[in-house]
């Protein structure tokens, strides 16, 4: 099997990485310009805000959704174990919030905080399965 | 699953990288092949053993259970 160029590889890996960052800040910036078109309160600028604040994370998803698949079966392993991980998390958070906010010691949650709650556990998760599988004695 | 996959690379003078390039997979992968963190799917372990020239059962060798 032919060596792949290491020039070729880190290319690949310089392009990816951009990728990211772009639909990174394209998801972060998403929410706050849909915030904006709602403030006009009409139909067509609710129903505008839906779908910038959706489509905002459209490409971040995109971009992951490349980066895993153009990896390695190791890279795959890691997102698929921290994925998993990710999913009994998040539907313990859910479960706990749920009974707090039953239980009255807190309000509700707003669904904002949720997403974003769960965002943040999946990158966790890949960040803490990738460091299991890189460092484990 | 133990492996003889470091001392059959070293022998060749290989790094973790080159001999992830020639399987296609990344140096950490290698790595944690090597260590015995993460057991490679049956493509990769019967390309890790052409690679080396070797059967798959020199190569790797399953744990007593």
């Amino acid at each position: 099997m032919p060596l792949q160029k290491p020039n070729i590889r880190l290319r690949k890996a310089v392009i990816g990485f951009y990728a990211w960052l772009a639909a990174l800040v394209f998801a972060a910036v998403a929410p706050f310009v849909a915030l904006n078109v709602l403030e006009a309160g009409t139909l067509a600028a609710r129903s505008a805000a839906v779908v910038i604040g959706t489509i905002g994370w459209l490409p971040l998803i995109a971009v992951i959704t490349h980066i895993i698949r153009a990896g390695d079966e190791f890279n795959r392993g890691i997102h698929l174990v921290a994925l998993a991980c990710a999913f009994a998390s998040a539907l313990l958070i859910l479960m706990v919030l749920d009974w707090l906010s039953r239980a009255r010691f807190i309000t509700q949650p707003s669904l904002s905080v949720l997403w974003m709650i769960f965002a943040l556990t999946w990158a966790v998760w890949i960040f803490l399965v990738k460091y299991w599988f890189e460092h484990r004695a | 699953m133990k492996n003889r996959l470091r001392e059959l690379r070293t022998q060749r003078n290989w790094s973790q990288a080159e001999l992830g390039s020639r399987v296609g997979v990344s140096r950490q992968a290698i790595i944690a092949i090597e260590t015995g963190r993460f057991d490679p799917s049956l493509p990769l372990a019967f390309k890790l053993a052409h690679v080396f020239g070797v059967s798959i059962e020199v190569l790797f060798e399953a744990d007593e259970r």
